[in-house]
């Protein structure tokens, strides 16, 4: 087992609430990796500061992507100038290129990719334009022959297309393909989500709260799409949920916060019997 | 640089920066309660202006002779139908609107601004109005061994009792009854603030009918010392308002105050001893400068967003 | 049915109240004359539009549960029109005597300045209210370039496209990483500030008087009865009468051919991934954002490119008055734009053309109205926004078949 993600004495604080205080954990690769606690415990926190949306007022976050050099995700949201900074004019320059250019969008192209606890689809457009959106990377180069419509536009066009619909086959959503995403029924929008992060080709996908207002076949169903990513196509998951069925039979591993601690993590089984979580949970 | 002029830029500051601050309260609070700008009180203040010349007159008219009383009664009247002007406002360009974009709400409030200005220039036309002058003399102060003077008329010295008085009455509204609760509550949280059985609909009118009451005051009082105006004062005043909620922090309403003095002050001072000609343009730079730099203004909290 | 009567009576009262001081007292001097009608009349419309609206709530709240949701795909413009409109417009000015001419060539420039805005504000959702300001730096960047440097027209249209898109960039890069209301007052803020600029900086911009502008000559020849340099005049080229219409005419199909290009860019970029990007972070900036998609960079491009339109929109300006002045870009006239595009549902290029035609148009149709113009507008915005706030014509997305 190799480290995916690592966090390291992660400390978030808004004004005087502290929501996390020095939280250590890892994500292995190609495992799925629950983060539970009751509510308020800073779970949604902790996401956030990992695919960057806060930033974390202490603490390492470093993301080991295969094949590739490691990522230092705070530094990707810009970091505040020091005065030592004068000294290395380098490192200054490069400061200020993550502070003009940095942000979680950052993240997100290093591999992260993640859902939200509110579904956060673009309503006003189609399901397949939502999974478009998602692959703007790999699209946006084209842009001459995009105006002029030219061919390797439209070659591009079309894989992004098919990389689409593959994703939409996959959650069982083709037929939905050309509605607005706003019109649909709950339980696909919060799919559509997921097939969007997904078009982003991410290493670590970042589930909030994936079956919240789910009924029992849905959760059922997502479940085992959660557990196919994960063994067809090698993804490493880390997720939040709320529903502790889900969360012990989908798991390898099981963080649990509380107070923006991390009071125990292991394997679903063992955390389970954990004297402290079960006071977390019911004292 | 002498020092009577200094004090004499000082004095217009504070007065400026007064009438700023008061009409400023309007933007803060709305924003505050629905995180959105008010596009049309610029105008609201410029409507407050021609109900006070309208007043004055129809009081003239029925043979009301009594300064005070008759200073007292415009106030209370122009407050009364500008916050009557601030409810409409609410109603037609903001609540049939909660809920949907966030660009329509912006949108009707320009339409409002657009009509409101143009509906008062199609009845009371489009050359610049006035009023007599009501108070006239001023006190006199030395200051020092100087020979000059600085000059405080009885208007001016209005201007700041009326203002501040104001600014306090409503901070101990907002801050010790049931009302001014109801707003922080709504402010904080709208939902969970009509959950414990707040009419958040009430209470979002309230504050622009507070804010519209707050603007008229500075209406009335800036009507009172520069005696004319025309359909066109809303804007620009508005813009400034805003800056001045902006630069207090938006959404405090101590900030909106401090806001208001601080442009006023070097608004006045920038005219007096850079360049008058470029005193809008110094304030709207301003503007622009304080978002990018502090969006948060002095006294505002940074905002985090909740994802 | 007591409702029916008392609301609307309500509604009546307080706008008895409301319009008595402004529209029934009206200032005489320190004096005022008393006229009943106008807040009586008000009064009375109020009435009858809340009775109104009262009834047809009524009504739509019966029938809402037969008609749930409409799907949008059909396609809204067929193939004819695209090519019938543009030829229509090409014949057009041949057929309309000078005056009208003019009016086109203000229609023209509206609707360029519409499809600029309609980028920013329709398709990005960015609230501009300074766009003005890049349509001054166009028309003022055309005639001081003329005055000082000698620029031609020619060069002045891409030099003022991108003089628009650099102020754009220098003013959005800052202020785009903000809070969306933020941009739209700084926006404001700064067309004003250009406004106020070019009115105070006598040296250089000649202050109120404005600057006057050559008219542009066509590969050297010249639109005058005689040739002023020692050129030839076009119409002796040609071997044609000599007519004043002719001017109008060049400048009418350049400009027409300048719109053409840019409906079929904006259309092109709408299916493109960058149009895509703009309207995604006009949905929701920050799953955008989850998505790689940097926000900022993406806004500033569809900042620029309005800027670029309204910048080309402005050197247009210029040459059709022969002149230009601040007090052609007051914030009303940003106003007037920003109403091109709500009233021709935003995002929505058909739209947009057919509301800057109303708008340039109906005006000089309904000559007693031109007081009532910018109120009209202006409730007509606020109409909008309520009843149809997808616009006069509803824009249609992408439909991908054959998958």
């Amino acid at each position: 087992m190799t480290t995916l993600l690592q966090v390291n004495h992660l400390n978030m604080r808004f004004g005087g609430v502290v929501a996390l205080n020095d939280c250590n954990f890892q994500v292995e690769k190609n495992s799925i990796t629950a983060l539970i606690g009751p509510n308020g415990a800073g779970k949604t926190t902790a996401f956030n500061c990992i695919t960057g949306f806060y930033r974390a007022n202490q603490g390492q976050l470093h993301f080991f992507p295969p094949n590739r050099p490691s990522v230092n995700l705070i530094q990707l949201l810009g970091q505040p100038f020091t005065w030592t900074d004068p000294i290395h004019p380098r490192r200054t320059l490069k400061k200020l290129g993550y502070k003009l250019f940095g942000g979680p969008h950052r993240i997100a192209r290093a591999g992260i990719a993640r859902t939200f606890q509110n579904v956060r689809l673009f309503k006003e457009m189609t399901v397949l334009e939502n999974l478009l959106v998602a692959q703007h990377r790999q699209l946006v180069g084209h842009f001459l022959s995009g105006i002029l419509n030219a061919k390797n536009f439209r070659k591009a066009e079309n894989n992004a297309l098919d990389h689409a619909m593959k994703w939409l086959a996959f959650f069982q959503l083709t037929t939905e393909a050309n509605r607005l995403a706003g019109q649909l029924p709950y339980g696909h929008q919060r799919r559509v989500e997921i097939a969007r992060a997904l078009c982003t080709d991410p290493i670590l996908l970042c589930l909030d709260e994936p079956a919240a207002g789910l009924n029992p076949q849905e959760t059922k169903a997502l479940s085992q799409l959660i557990r196919r990513l994960q063994k067809e196509l090698h993804l490493t998951i880390l997720l939040i949920e709320h529903d502790i069925g889900l969360v012990m039979e989908l798991s390898d591993h099981v963080i649990v916060l509380d107070y923006g601690e991390v009071i125990a993590q292991g394997p679903p089984a063992a955390v389970q019997q954990n004297q402290k979580v079960l006071e977390a949970y019911l004292g | 640089m002498e020092l009577a002029i200094l004090a004499q830029q000082t004095l217009n500051g504070l007065i400026l920066g007064a009438t700023y601050g008061l009409i400023a309260i309007g933007y803060t609070m709305v924003y505050g309660i629905i995180g959105m700008i008010n596009f049309a009180h610029g105008e609201i203040y410029m409507v407050s202006a021609y109900v006070t010349a309208i007043f004055l007159a129809v009081l003239h008219y029925f043979g009301l002779a009594n300064v005070p009383l008759m200073l007292l009664a415009v106030l209370l009247a122009t407050m009364f139908v500008t916050a009557l002007y601030g409810w409409f406002l609410e109603r037609i360009a903001y609540r049939p609107l909660r809920g949907s974009t966030r660009l329509a709400p912006l949108i009707t409030a320009i339409g409002l601004s657009l009509i409101l200005q143009n509906y008062v220039r199609l009845s009371q036309g489009a050359r610049s109005q006035g009023i007599p002058s009501l108070l006239q003399g001023s006190f006199a102060i030395t200051l020092g061994n100087d020979e000059r003077l600085v000059q405080i008329t009885y208007v001016q010295t209005l201007i700041i009792i009326v203002a501040f008085l104001s600014m306090a009455i409503l901070t101990v509204i907002m801050h010790h009854t049931s009302l001014g609760r109801a707003c922080r509550a709504t402010e904080q949280d709208r939902i969970m603030a009509s959950l414990l059985g707040i009419d958040t609909d009430r209470i979002i009118a309230t504050v622009f009918v507070i804010g519209a009451a707050m603007a008229a005051i500075a209406g009335v009082l800036v009507t009172l010392n520069y005696g004319s105006f025309d359909f066109h004062i809303g804007f620009v005043t508005g813009i400034k308002a805003f800056t001045a909620a902006v630069l207090g922090g938006i959404g405090s309403l101590p900030g909106a105050m401090l806001g208001g003095l601080v442009l006023g002050l070097s608004e006045s001072f920038f005219s007096g001893f850079v360049n008058a000609d470029y005193k809008d343009v110094f304030a709207f730079s301003l503007l622009v400068l304080v978002l990018i730099f502090r969006p948060s203004g002095f006294l505002g909290h940074p905002q985090v967003v909740k994802v | 049915m007591k409702t029916f009567i008392l609301q609307p009576l309500t509604t009546a009262t307080l706008v008895l109240i409301l319009t008595t001081p402004i529209s029934g007292l009206v200032l005489n001097g320190y004096d005022f004359n008393l006229k009943w009608q106008p807040p009586l009349l008000l009064a009375l419309t109020a009435f009858f539009l809340h009775l109104g609206l009262m009834i047809l709530n009524r009504r739509t709240t019966q029938k809402k549960s037969a008609s749930s949701q409409k799907t949008s795909h059909h396609p809204a413009w067929p193939r004819l029109a695209t090519i019938l409109l543009p030829l229509l417009g090409l014949i057009l000015p041949f057929l309309l005597g000078k005056y009208w001419l003019t009016i086109a060539i203000l229609a023209l420039i509206y609707i360029l300045l519409g499809l600029g805005l309609n980028i920013v504000v329709g398709l990005a959702g960015m609230l501009d209210l300074g766009f003005v300001a890049f349509y001054a730096v166009g028309a003022y960047g055309f005639a001081l370039g003329q005055e000082y440097l000698g620029l031609s027209f020619w060069a002045a249209i891409p030099l003022g496209a991108v003089l628009a898109a650099t102020f754009g960039v220098i003013l959005g890069f800052p202020v785009l990483r903000m809070h969306g209301d933020y941009l739209a007052i700084v926006t404001l803020g700064f067309g004003e500030i250009i406004r106020l600029v070019l009115n105070n900086w006598i040296t250089f911009t000649g202050g109120p008087n404005g600057v006057r502008v050559d008219f542009p000559t066509l590969f050297g020849l010249e639109f005058s009865r005689h040739a002023k340099q020692g050129g030839t005049p076009l119409h002796e080229f040609l071997g044609i009468d000599y007519s004043s219409n002719h001017r109008y005419l060049f400048l009418y199909l350049t400009l027409f051919l300048v719109v053409l290009a840019t409906i079929f860019l904006i259309t092109r970029l709408k299916r493109m991934p960058l149009g895509r990007a703009w309207e995604a972070l006009r949905e929701d900036e920050t799953a955008c954002r989850s998505l790689g998609i940097n926000h900022v960079t993406v806004k500033l491009s569809a900042f620029a490119l309005g800027a670029m339109t309204g910048g080309i929109g402005g050197v247009f300006f210029a040459v059709s008055q022969g002149f230009v002045n601040p007090t052609s870009f007051t914030f009303h006239e940003s106003a007037l734009i920003l109403a091109i595009v709500v009233l021709g549902g935003l995002g929505s290029i058909p739209g947009v053309i057919s509301a800057a035609i109303i708008v340039t148009v109906l005006p000089e149709l309904l000559r007693d109205f031109s007081d009532y113009r910018i109120l009209i507008f202006g409730l007509a915005m606020v109409g909008m926004m309520i009843w149809r706030p997808q616009g006069l014509v509803r824009t249609t997305r992408p439909v991908f078949q054959g998958l």
